[in-house]
């Protein structure tokens, strides 16, 4: 009963994107309209020219005129003969599909010019909208009454209102309709890429505690977080490789460094002997992704991303005593070191901005979280966390 | 059979009178069964408004091309006619019994075979995979048998196969297609398929369409001309009883 009403339920959505799809002919800038008034004349080139402009100041210059070479065709006027005779507000626009091969092709060659068909029937004067396509794209039906421009006034609003679309050549039009269909495109691609980018890491939150100054080269307050000996804000560069199956699930490696200085009390005399103290800190972060695909233009595919990371991060130290200071304080000898490697682990939030196939943007922002493995509380850094936000610029190698 | 057992309580029988039934009766039962389950497919037009009045013209295509015998030597040696024949023989006799036919029900006439190989050919879908081969007029110009004769309707039969053991969805559902069928000495049934449609002249558009079969049981692989007219006169009601 539920797989039923689940058909049903695709079925119309299927059919409502199908309507929508179907229902609205394509505005052109600068479009080309070739108007038939079959029987009695009702509207004219120039008021619909001037509508069109009118009513949508975007549509550039619009040409109108006389589709004199369809009118003019034998087989082609039968089947305006035929849709004078049929003409009914209860039919839909495929019922009146032309049939001959000949007006099929007559209508194929319109390409992305329009064809305007009017034609009076008893008090009403009906207006059937052409493309290149088979069937009529719009109907409509007016009082006999209302004169030329009233007329296309209203049909300049009511199906020439929307943003209008550059005209493609002849050789533009043909590369469009080699382009893989929308279902094609869709398809899950594997993926492979490398990239590099910069970001900024900072502590997680402005806790108090995270203002202590080393005194003495290694006393702090709280020596639970690496924040308590260096600088809790610091842009970082990465590199990164990675690849993915199925635009789904992926393993990336990425490197990280940053510079971060001590935070020494200045007020501290010890350091007048001190040139500079810095860390470097290195990570690498080995992740799982977990993404999806949004294709919104054939040339632009957007992932979101979602990814948990193993870190393995160490730190360099970069100290230098002033010229002329040959050798340091006992307690410079005996400043704090950090751990030989730290591992954490971290959870990141992305969005890939992939466009011409190969290039991506990346937008990335997580929270990270690294210590030690043994519960020791003499241990400095036992718990460091930060939250980062990064851009990449990546190149991708992509295949079914 | 086990499937028409399974229908009895849909026909109103109870399991104690179903031991009472012979097995006559059953079959009976069974033959209505598979009949209610035979694909006899049609489709109307929207402007459809039902089978048109006995005073209205309508002009019967002659069938010339659509027909179509699966067993021409079968068919020629029951008959008797010579093997060279028995295509044109029988097309004149179904052309007749059918034209006699509509008669019957309307104000006929006959449009000719030559007119209507001018008609083009078309696809015309009938449901989701069944589709058929239509031979209609041009959109934009009536159809006429003579200066002062144009019917207001047609009725155009595209295609009427006649054989042995035929079955329509083999023939007209492309997902069946490609199931081969041997070729048999004995047929159970005699078998029409005939694809039609109601054509408005006035308006060229096609009314009513439909695919229509009949199965007629042959005993003792007898078949006569009486047969063959009387099970071509039912292929026809079986048409107009669609429209």
């Amino acid at each position: 009963m539920s797989k039923k009403i689940i058909r049903i339920v695709f079925f119309i959505i299927l059919n409502f994107q199908l309507s929508i799809l179907n229902s609205h002919a394509e505005v052109w800038k600068d479009g080309e309209f070739l108007l038939w008034n079959y029987g009695k004349k009702t509207f004219s080139t120039t008021d619909f020219c001037f509508a069109l402009r009118y009513e949508n100041e975007r549509i550039g210059t619009p040409n109108c005129y006389e589709a004199g070479d369809l009118e003019r065709d034998s087989v082609v006027s039968l089947y305006a003969k035929w849709l004078n005779a049929n003409l009914d507000s209860r039919l839909k626009v495929e019922d009146l599909r032309p049939r001959n091969p000949h007006v099929l092709e007559k209508m194929r060659s319109l390409k992305d010019k329009n064809l305007l068909f009017s034609t009076v029937k008893g008090d009403k004067v009906w207006f059937l909208l052409f493309d290149e396509t088979a069937a009529p794209k719009e109907i409509t039906f007016f009082s006999v009454n209302l004169d030329s421009s009233q007329i296309a006034r209203k049909i300049a609003s009511s199906w020439f209102g929307s943003t209008p679309q550059t005209r493609l050549s002849d050789s533009e039009r043909a590369a469009k309709q080699k382009e893989p269909d929308k279902y094609y495109a869709e398809q899950p691609m594997h993926d492979f890429w490398f990239g590099t980018g910069a970001g900024r890491t900072k502590k997680t939150f402005n806790s108090k505690k995270f203002n202590s100054k080393i005194k003495n080269y290694r006393d702090v307050k709280d020596s639970t977080s690496a924040w308590n000996f260096i600088t809790d804000s610091s842009p970082f560069f990465n590199v990164y490789i990675g690849g993915s199956m199925y635009d789904f699930i992926g393993f990336e490696l990425e490197f990280r460094k940053s510079n971060h200085r001590a935070k020494i009390d200045e007020s501290d005399t010890i350091y007048r002997e001190l040139d500079h103290w810095k860390f470097n800190r290195y990570e690498f972060l080995l992740s799982l992704i977990f993404m999806t695909a949004y294709i919104p233009h054939p040339q632009i595919e957007l992932k979101p991303h979602v990814s948990v990371s193993i870190v393995h991060s160490f730190f360099t130290e970069n100290i230098a005593l002033k010229d002329g200071i040959l050798e340091g304080s006992e307690s410079y000898r005996e400043r704090f070191d950090f751990e030989s490697y730290y591992r954490g682990i971290a959870l990141t939030l992305g969005l890939r901005t992939a466009f011409f196939k190969n290039y991506a943007i990346d937008l990335r922002t997580g929270f990270a979280n690294r210590g030690t493995s043994m519960i020791n509380q003499e241990r400095i850094g036992r718990s460091t966390s930060d939250i980062f936000i990064a851009a990449g610029l990546e190149y991708h190698i992509r295949w079914k | 059979m086990n499937e028409a057992y399974s229908q009895l309580p849909a026909f109103g029988c109870s399991p104690a009178s179903k031991k009472r039934m012979g097995v006559s009766t059953l079959n009976f039962i069974f033959v209505l069964f598979l009949a209610s389950c035979s694909p006899n497919f049609s489709n109307s037009h929207r402007l459809y408004s039902g089978v048109p009045a006995k005073s209205e013209s309508v002009g019967y295509v002659e069938i010339g091309s659509a027909f179509m015998l699966t067993r021409a030597d079968w068919f020629a040696e029951k008959l008797d006619i010579q093997y060279d024949s028995i295509y044109s023989k029988l097309e004149v006799i179904t052309d007749s019994v059918i034209f006699g036919e509509i008669q019957k029900k309307w104000e006929a006439s006959i449009v000719s075979r030559e007119a209507r190989e001018k008609f083009s050919r078309e696809t015309l879908k009938m449901d989701k995979t069944i589709f058929i081969k239509t031979r209609l007029p041009e959109q934009g110009v009536e159809v006429s048998i003579d200066s002062s004769n144009t019917p207001n309707y047609l009725f155009i039969i595209h295609e009427y196969t006649i054989g042995g053991d035929l079955d329509a969805e083999n023939f007209y559902d492309y997902t069946k297609a490609n199931v081969e069928m041997s070729q048999k000495r004995k047929f159970k049934d005699l078998s029409i398929i005939a694809t039609w449609t109601l054509w408005d002249n006035k308006k060229q558009i096609p009314l009513r369409s439909g695919i229509s079969t009949v199965q007629f049981p042959i005993k003792d692989g007898i078949l006569t001309m009486d047969i063959f007219v009387k099970i071509t006169k039912q292929a026809v009601a079986e048409c107009l009883k669609k429209l």
